[in-house]
């Protein structure tokens, strides 16, 4: 998955576990950027009756880097404490919730947002914002977007932010990939390992009807950018910044003898990050993807290896014989996937005035360009796509970064770099044969869609 | 002594050995506090001033990194602080046995 479970310890630290992050020119009100981090993989909306909420324990970021070093410049920290307002019952509500006040709502979620810029000079934005709750059914919330709506909370100065319960818009077949990936639309190709043929078949979206927990902030550009400005000239370094989330845990906690949460001391400790999707997952060694959550991304040079040399392409190769003979004889270190993912394109690759480039240093981030203006009709293959307003310029919610990132992989973007390289005829089908088609996403912010109840889902 | 703050401890490495917890104002640790702290006007055996008391519901947690090195952590409110006392991690590990 994007970043869902993809380390061995974070896998069972859930409320910690970053799941997706996007950034992206807000398509509604263009001198503002959205940035959304999802947290808590794979919700079954039928979670009474203790529903899913966000870690009172843990301190959620979003972090900016404005000038290239791979450190944060601005960080958006939110801060949560849920409180149950009725102690008497064992129920998440007593009667319909109508609105985020009702006294039929037990247990209940604020927070409190700080923004952090230069070096520890802190601002807190507001506190006490009540999160909706969970979408149960149609007694319980029979009207969510309601309340989500009213969950949306200005911040003034032109911010706005929004934390609650979202459906997932993410779509990867990961039942496919991760069976020694057998693509279905090409499984028809795969060795299978002497094991019986396989069909070519659509994929299957393994993240159908789930939800997440989503951390959405939108802030003038100028919130981001060093010097306040806004960037006019994509080409220019100035223009980009890097994107990143991170959950941290304090140092030290100690059970309590009663049954209690005990108590946390001691400074945070990082333990999630997320900057461009499927890095960890893919790109970095099982071995060392906890560690790799526990790092600031200016340290990425230890990383770079992954990178450069991917262990996805090499099995591409044995996985489906014959079929990419070019990414086959092809020795260089992958410079296409490095400047994606670990320093941004430079300007001149993809077009004169295209860049995602932040500098020489090596650091996964979402990079976004903030002088390349939100598309009218965004292609969900993004710069593949010719769409340069698309991932990996940020992500929006719609792009298809698995099939982006595979066909990365498998070679399609090596002639940016390498003129010399023809792509593979196999690139075009290489595909996990999911789309985001069908998925409910709503026009404004915080965009994600009205997240499954309970009561209808499953069916 | 070494304060960490929130910024930098990202870069430091985890650590994962025995950690002894000590709650509140128990006999233990204020002793190791006061042989520690740099300018402190106490003997390591006095008894702590009021003013030298854990702030409100603070809770203190020592972690032995190295009983030989006497290589503390102290975690307490967003901070970790390291010592290096040799006697205090022999009486903590003595209280235990």
């Amino acid at each position: 998955m994007s970043s869902h479970r993809e380390a061995p310890e974070i896998a069972k630290d859930p409320v910690a576990d970053s799941t997706d992050l996007y950034a992206f020119i807000s398509p509604d009100n263009a001198n503002t950027v959205t940035l959304i981090a999802n947290y808590i993989p794979l919700e079954g909306p039928a979670a009474g009756p203790n529903f899913y909420e966000f870690g009172d324990d843990v301190l959620y970021e979003i972090h900016i880097d404005n000038d290239g070093d791979g450190d944060a410049d601005v960080t958006y920290q939110f801060s949560f404490n849920s409180v149950n307002t009725i102690p008497t019952t064992f129920l998440y509500n007593v009667g319909p919730i109508e609105s985020l006040d009702s006294s039929y709502w037990n247990r209940r979620q604020f927070y409190s947002v700080t923004r952090v810029s230069g070096w520890d000079r802190s601002e807190v934005l507001a506190t006490n914002l009540a999160c909706p709750p969970c979408n149960i059914g149609p007694l319980s919330t029979p009207n969510y977007p309601a309340l989500a709506s009213a969950a949306v909370h200005s911040l003034g100065n032109g911010r706005q932010v929004f934390a609650g319960q979202r459906a997932e818009a993410f779509f990867v077949d990961l039942g496919a990939i991760f069976d020694l990936g057998d693509l279905r639309p090409i499984a028809n190709l795969h060795n299978t390992f002497g094991l019986p043929a396989l069909q070519a078949a659509a994929g299957v979206n393994s993240t159908a009807q789930v939800n997440v927990h989503s951390i959405a902030i939108q802030v003038p550009i100028t919130d981001l950018t060093k010097g306040n400005i806004a960037p006019k000239n994509p080409a220019l370094a100035a223009a980009s910044i890097g994107v990143w989330t991170t959950a941290s845990r304090r140092k030290a906690h100690v059970r309590g003898d009663d049954g209690g949460r005990g108590f946390d001391t001691g400074p945070y400790v990082q333990v999630s990050r997320l900057g461009n999707p499927l890095f960890n997952e893919v790109l970095v060694p099982l071995s060392q993807k906890d560690g790799w959550n526990s790092q600031s991304p200016s340290g990425d040079s230890s990383y770079a290896q992954g990178v450069a040399s991917p262990e996805l392409a090499g099995l591409l190769n044995v996985l489906y014989p014959g079929a990419f003979p070019h990414l086959a004889a092809y020795t260089k270190p992958r410079a296409d996937l490095e400047a994606i993912l670990l320093t941004g394109i430079p300007a001149g690759v993809v077009s004169p005035t295209f860049s995602t480039f932040t500098g020489t240093t090596q650091a996964d981030m979402l990079r976004l360009n903030l002088a390349i203006p939100a598309a009218s009709s965004p292609n969900p293959f993004g710069v593949l796509g010719g769409d340069v307003a698309g991932f990996p310029n940020g992500r929006r919610v719609t792009d298809d970064v698995v099939t982006i990132e595979l066909q990365a992989i498998a070679g399609a973007t090596i002639p940016l770099v390498d003129p010399t390289y023809t792509k593979d005829g196999a690139i075009a089908d290489v595909s996990d044969g999911v789309t985001g088609a069908g998925l409910s996403l709503l026009a404004t912010f915080p965009y994600l869609g009205t997240p499954y109840s309970g009561y209808n889902v499953p069916a | 002594m070494e304060p960490v703050s929130r910024r930098t401890f990202f870069k430091q490495a985890g650590v994962a050995a025995a950690a002894v917890a000590v709650a509140g104002s128990t006999a233990v640790a204020p002793v190791g506090l006061g042989t520690a702290m740099a300018g402190a006007a106490t003997t390591k055996d006095a008894p702590l001033a009021p003013e030298e008391n854990l702030r409100g519901n603070e809770e203190l947690v020592a972690h032995i990194k190295n009983a030989h090195t006497g290589e503390i952590s102290l975690f307490v409110g967003e901070r970790e602080v390291t010592i290096h006392d040799t006697t205090v991690a022999a009486r903590l590990v003595r209280a235990t046995r």
